[in-house]
């Protein structure tokens, strides 16, 4: 008999600029508050899984104990950004699948604000001193580089990254997890100094403390629980050809114009048995504007160049409801995770989509990143 | 931002040794492959075009085109010893002999895409950069 694994719940703590709190506690209250949500106990709990960067965050084993796991079956750490929330929710559902584990949380927290901002973080490794030596330090610095290259070889510009801002800050300014107030107006854009350019303060996510959670199951076991399972279509994760020795390592990447996204779509939308234009609901990773744009462009939701005009067209796909990590806080993307189950589950208040059926969530910027297909039963 | 001292540090010993020595002296060098002449930035052990283990010293030019480029205005997307730079033009070149490199843009210009530029080398607090600026096509 073959299991089909389901997202069933999700939890979150509340995003702010200084919890007060330790990790352990934002893992645990956010896991807890998943599982409660899913209408499940901790000892129905045989899996956790969770991501960190250069240490910002808090094992899996210290959630696992904290909860009242009574025997974890799996316990996975990786040493991943934002490339890893669709990757571990998809690694844990083929795990559920094959019957290694019954039921999972995955999380991320951190205090993203107060402690360990990845804005200011250096990425050891032998890239390093290829970056650091000369000053070329900080992600956005990074995302920045490809941004410039990606408008300049699609024909596009300024015009197009506000048009990512114009809509995901008015997102925001009806979303009450949202750490960003939104309606930002467009001479509030312009009018704002370059942080690094291409991008300025609202290309760029706001970091915050926090933690939030999705819990998988059977999709058996899920039809009996609290909300409508959501389930896990596909998942794909790439790392092409030469995607470097660190995270902020792109010397040898080939093309600066097309992240993973380009890489796993085949794989993805094969999988599902789906085509982006069966997708109701797209929550794109976006730790900056740009990466938005090279999303719907890889994932094939409109042509090569057309990004910002399919932004500000406003056709049928609803786009990072929630703000985006830009505008509702940057939990390196899980938080994109649990916002697409909360759309397809009917319950995003009022940012609702009206089609909620089927959605595709990313997770990573650069060169590596992940994917899902999710689909309301 | 923090200097990532360790691992820096280590790569610096080991395989990438070359490329800061190198510098020391003047010279921009890059691992070649004996066997297929394949060469890119960082050095990986072993030749990821051909798996050959042979990698030799292969001192490059310092010209090349503009692949992309950024100006960072702010302190904290620097690393602490570059905050004097700012704002700091870094450019990401495709240089002539075939590797793609970062490096700084001279003080105060901007550059473009497909711009034809060449390194010059600066010393700056006991280290060895390299700052590109627009040559002749
Ligand atoms: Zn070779």
């Amino acid at each position: 008999m073959t299991r089909t694994a389901a997202i069933c719940g999700v939890g979150y703590t509340p995003f702010t600029r200084d919890s007060g709190a330790s990790v352990l506690r934002l893992a645990v209250e956010a896991c807890d508050a998943a599982v409660a949500d899913a209408g499940l106990d901790p000892a129905d709990v045989d899996g956790v899984a969770t991501f960190s960067l250069n240490s910002d965050s808090t094992p899996a084993v210290a959630v696992a104990s904290s909860l009242g796991v009574t025997e974890s079956k799996v316990l996975l750490d990786v040493q991943m950004g934002g490339q890893a929330p669709c990757y571990l929710t998809g690694l844990v559902a083929r795990l559920i699948e094959c019957g290694e584990i019954e039921t999972a949380v995955v999380y991320r927290a951190m205090n993203g604000r107060s402690e360990s901002r990845v804005g200011g973080m250096a990425f050891p490794g032998e890239g390093a001193l290829y970056r650091y030596p000369i000053g070329y330090g900080g992600y956005a610095s990074y995302v920045a580089m490809w941004a410039t290259r990606f408008l300049h070889e699609t024909g596009q510009g300024p015009d197009d990254l506000w048009s990512v801002v114009e809509r995901q800050s008015a997102a925001a300014a009806t979303n009450p997890r949202a750490i960003r107030p939104g309606g930002v107006t467009r001479d509030g854009y312009f009018d704002s100094p370059f942080v690094v350019e291409p991008f300025r303060k609202w290309d760029c996510t706001a970091e915050v403390d926090g933690a939030c959670a999705v819990v998988l199951t059977t999709l058996e076991r899920a039809r009996d629980l609290r909300w409508q399972p959501v389930v896990v279509k596909a998942s794909a994760y790439s790392a092409h050809s030469q995607s470097g020795t660190d995270i902020g390592d792109h010397l040898a990447w080939s093309d600066y114009s097309r992240n993973y996204t380009s890489w796993l779509r085949d794989r993805l939308f094969g999988a599902a048995g789906l085509t982006p234009a069966d997708i109701d609901v797209a929550e794109i990773y976006d730790c900056f504007t740009s990466t938005v744009l090279i999303g719907l462009e890889g994932l094939g939701f409109c042509g090569r160049g057309e990004s910002g005009a399919f932004l500000r067209e406003g056709g049928p796909l609803a786009v990072n409801t929630h703000g985006g990590l830009l505008y509702e806080g940057y939990l390196h993307g899980m938080n994109t995770v649990t916002e697409a189950v909360l759309q397809l589950q009917g319950r995003a208040g009022a940012n609702q989509c009206a089609a909620h059926a089927t959605a595709v969530v990313t997770s990573g910027a650069l060169m590596d990143g992940s994917a899902l297909i999710l689909a309301s039963e | 931002m923090p200097e990532p001292t360790e691992p820096t540090a280590a790569a610096r010993r080991f395989e990438n040794a070359y490329f800061a020595d190198g510098l020391a002296q003047h010279r921009l060098v890059v691992k070649r492959c004996t066997a297929c002449e394949h060469a890119q930035f960082p050095a990986l052990p072993r030749c990821p075009a051909c798996g050959s283990w042979e990698l030799r010293d292969d001192e490059i030019r310092t010209s090349g085109d503009v692949y992309s480029w950024i100006r960072i205005n702010r302190e904290e997307l620097v690393t602490d010893d570059a905050a004097d730079l700012l704002p700091l033009v870094v450019v990401t070149v495709d240089l002539d002999d075939g590797v793609r490199l970062f490096g700084r843009y001279a003080p105060g210009g901007t550059p473009a895409i497909g711009e034809r530029v060449a390194g010059t080398f600066v010393e700056r607090r006991g280290a060895t950069d390299l700052v590109f600026e627009r040559a002749a096509r």
